[in-house]
């Protein structure tokens, strides 16, 4: 039986009062992450400093048969950290510390509130670096990036955050603590349980500290950028590129629409008329990149790009790629509110699927505009609305479905790298058959019994159901609005 | 015994179905890993995937293939496109056992393991039932990951029967360079120089020959950038002595590497180490001084197999082996034990262990596939 002021009480105990949270108006910042369709307030926010004192939280919790949602810094993009149900929230973001940087292993072992950028900015000097680089990683922790296996602008080259993580602790639905590999090793025995927990947005168990594996920071790049009258002919490009062997560490598209918007808030030079551009950018062997940008701007001329620009410059490829992160932003200047989708499909697809994205968005007569990964077929159309129209809300859910189920058809999926959260929880049966999404439940369920973790994300719950689309009702604990 | 040759998924699941309706296991240990782990129960339906290249999307580089291909097979079929799947691993050996297995080699170093190339699996669970993850996209967050939680689970969790795969150029040249030293004391600090310079190597792969380390390193580009890289490491190379520089096309550095594994396919008892890379040197150094001739590791990743002549051999190593594992973190496994030697297969336990053994019990719960190999969990198989 939930008994959740006695639940508090020992929560403060354990914690002592500035780790918990209880006052509506301070959890207001909880309500929500970057998903900001889907929202749930905490009944309470507690704030651990170390994996001992996460385990006390959990074991309360469990005892007192409260939800439980893990939350890093709350960047998420799918609503996977907003809380349902009265849940409470748990938020890592104090388990900040950088444990040890073993350069010989190439091994950083962190919190797992540690922010991206903070490892980053640790070991600049070292010639290292951890090479995830989503776009939030200035806000965004490493725990959240692995819990959601974070992608970013230089995974076709480097890879995704599961590339990059070597083991992890963490802790499980009855407050055990457990660690997956051992030590600063890249193996181990038996299935690959860091890759399983990857990913798993906080449904199987809380990550509390991770071991890293650091890679070399290139110390040489080439950034081109091109100007298409086209997306078909930017697409062609990209599969051009990357069936010609040459392994670019990011290839970036964005729309006519998008290129406006950047270019009016950055003033970067680049012509407003264009349909389509690419951002592509080389590392490596610095006397071979020139060669390499001479083989990508005949294949962009060869696909009509009208204008083919260049640097090597780091403050100009700094304005650049700074321009590209801060793009979502710039969003702001053309609408209220706009809802980021997310989907990859494969390479050779993305010339159809940005057609049927834009007959998706005038069929629910919204505007939509693109600015996403095209070097690993990871689109980001943004479906641009008002929230504070119920009826706006209803068509980019269902603009958001169509686009999604369109990928699945092509050989896609309906997640590249934001995860599934609630918001995608309904296209899980589009994308797995049955027996899969079973496997999915049976893998949860052995981990979390009681299905107390984040429950009803990521994997359809058998215990709480989550309706975005039809308004909130005396069933659904949670809600769009 | 006879061997059940698959040749479909439908053929899989149906046998999969009938061994569980008569609560047989099924066992498939694969070409090179036949002796790994505990034998099987004496009544079992041993099997074998064949198969081959279902689908190559050339222009997305990616491959989706049955799990019963050969390695050998898989990059004969990708090498007329100009492409390769960078596997090191043995031509006769299938894609299953590789996935099963976690086998990789040198060029990890550059292309990753085989749980960085796997996009999406198709395998069959232990109820015959199909389950379908990942996919054909190369990033992917959409449920579980157990496309890539199937990595190494030897087979205990569910028949792999396809994979999709990422695919890679063929590089225009490869540069091998090899250099000779007989202290390995600095050579973990040397990798990483190396890697933050243009030094930084495609692979790297130590071996033991008489008293000396041989370190291999190699650099997979074009032969303009091979040269800088070369240069680089000329340059970086303090203590270590320069023995020989070639450059060949990829084929025959892939040939080069498996008759550098040749002994470890017919060596009476083989053990495999991963430990923290850093370690690499002392466990070797310390094999070496245990007389052990033949000693081969992968320093970029703390990988080291090492041969033993017996089973007293074996014993008298074992525990000397482990008490070094203790202090420098990893674990042993004997890929092949030598006869009448009953040592435990692998050790020490690992602290994720027992979180594997609820996966095992949770997908598997009545134990029958390759029941017991690893993953002991108390249910019974006949």
């Amino acid at each position: 039986m939930a008994n959740l002021s006695q639940a508090i009480v020992e929560l403060t105990q354990t914690l002592g009062p500035d780790h918990v949270l209880t006052d509506a108006n301070e959890l207001r910042v909880y309500e929500c992450d970057g998903f900001t369709i889907a929202r749930g307030m905490p009944a309470a926010a507690v704030f651990p400093t170390c994996t001992e004192q996460v385990a006390a939280c959990v074991k309360i919790l469990a005892k007192h048969d409260l939800s439980i949602v893990p939350r890093g810094s709350g960047t998420g993009l799918a609503g996977g950290a907003v809380v349902f149900d009265q849940g409470i929230l748990i938020s890592t973001s104090l388990l900040t510390h950088i444990e040890s940087v073993d350069l010989e292993n190439r091994v950083a072992i962190v919190g797992a509130g540690c922010r991206n950028l903070a490892l980053t900015d640790a070991i600049a000097s070292t010639g290292l670096r951890f090479s995830p680089d989503p776009s939030s990683q200035r806000a965004a922790t490493i725990g959240g990036n692995a819990a959601t296996n974070a992608g970013g602008i230089n995974t076709l080259k480097h890879g995704i955050t599961t590339n990059h993580i070597l083991g992890m602790e963490m802790v499980l639905a009855d407050g055990s603590i457990v660690q997956t590999r051992t030590d600063n090793c890249y193996d181990g025995v038996g299935p690959d349980l860091p890759a399983l927990l990857c990913g798993s947005e906080g449904t199987l168990g809380i990550i509390t500290r991770l071991w890293c594996r650091l890679v070399a920071d290139p110390k040489h790049f080439r950034t081109v950028y091109a100007m298409f009258q086209s997306n078909a002919d930017a697409c062609k490009t990209v599969a051009d590129v990357i069936a010609s062997g040459i392994l670019p560490t990011s290839m970036e598209m964005m729309d006519g629409a998008m290129i406006k918007v950047v270019e009016s808030a950055f003033h970067l030079g680049f012509d407003t008329n264009a349909n389509a551009m690419l951002l592509i950018e080389v590392d490596g062997i610095d006397s071979v990149l020139d060669d390499e940008v001479d083989q990508i701007s005949k294949i962009a001329k060869s696909n009509g790009a009208a204008d083919i620009q260049h640097c090597s410059d780091p403050k100009e490829r700094m304005a650049l790629w700074g321009a590209r992160k801060k793009a979502f932003g710039a969003i702001g200047r053309i609408s209220h509110s706009y809802c980021t989708q997310d989907a990859c499909v494969p390479r050779s697809m993305l010339p159809g699927v940005l057609d049927e994205v834009m007959k998706i968005g005038k069929k629910f007569d919204l505007t939509i505009t693109n600015v996403f990964h095209a070097g690993d077929g990871n689109i980001h159309p943004i479906l641009l609305f008002d929230e504070e129209k119920p009826d706006d809300v209803r068509r980019v859910m269902l603009a958001s479905e169509a686009i999604l189920k369109y990928c699945v058809s092509v050989g896609g999926t309906i997640t590249g790298e934001h995860g599934v959260g609630v918001e995608k929880l309904h296209l899980m049966h589009v994308m797995f058959n049955n027996a899969t999404n079973q496997t999915f439940l049976k893998i949860k369920k052995s981990f979390d019994p009681d299905q107390r973790l984040n429950d009803a994300k990521l994997i359809p719950s058998d215990k709480m159901k989550i309706q975005l689309i039809e308004p909130v009702g005396a069933n659904t604990p949670g809600g769009a609005m | 015994m006879n061997t059940t040759q698959i040749e479909n998924p439908q053929q899989l699941a149906d046998l999969v179905r009938d061994c569980r309706a008569k609560n047989i296991p099924l066992v498939d240990y694969g070409k090179a890993h036949g002796d790994l782990g505990h034998r099987p129960p004496q009544s079992h339906v041993p099997f074998e995937l064949q198969g081959d290249i279902l689908e190559h999307y050339q222009r997305d580089l990616t491959v989706r293939t049955s799990a019963g291909i050969t390695i050998g097979r898989l990059n004969e079929a990708l090498k007329p496109t100009g492409q390769f799947c960078p596997i090191n691993a043995d031509d006769d050996l299938t894609l299953g056992e590789v996935i099963a297995h976690n086998i990789y080699g040198p060029m990890r170093v550059r292309y990753g393991a085989i749980r960085d190339l796997l996009l999406g699996l198709h395998y069959i669970d232990s109820h015959g039932e199909d389950i379908h993850v990942g996919g054909r996209t190369v990033k992917n967050v959409a449920g579980y990951d157990i496309t890539r939680m199937m990595v190494g689970s030897l087979g205990e969790l569910g028949i792999i029967y396809e994979a999709t795969l990422r695919t890679y150029a063929i590089p225009a040249q490869v540069a091998r360079v090899e250099l000779e030293t007989t202290d390995l004391s600095t050579l973990a600090n040397a990798i990483t120089t190396w890697m933050i310079t243009e030094a930084n190597p495609a692979s790297t792969h130590l071996r033991r020959i008489s008293d000396r380390w041989q370190l291999e390193i190699c650099y997979f580009g074009q032969p303009t950038a091979n040269d800088v890289q070369v240069a680089a490491l000329r340059q970086a190379t303090t203590g270590l002595t320069w023995i020989d520089e070639k450059r060949c096309d990829l084929t025959e550095q892939l040939n080069h590497w498996q008759q550098l594994r040749q002994w470890q396919r017919t060596s009476l008892a083989l053990v495999k180490i991963i430990t923290p890379p850093a370690a690499t040197a002392q466990i070797c150094t310390l094999l070496a001084e245990q007389g052990l001739a033949q000693i081969t590791a992968l320093p970029s990743h703390g990988c080291i197999f090492a041969s033993m002549t017996d089973a007293s051999q074996a014993e008298q190593l074992d525990p000397v082996i482990l008490e070094q594992l203790n202090t420098l973190g990893g674990v042993r496994l004997w890929i092949r034990q030598p006869v009448d030697c009953t040592l435990a297969p692998f050790a020490p336990q690992q602290p994720d262990w027992p979180l594997a053994t609820q996966l095992k019990r949770t997908l598997d719960p009545d134990n029958l596939l390759n029941p017991g190999r690893f993953l002991t969990t108390g249910a019974s198989s006949s």
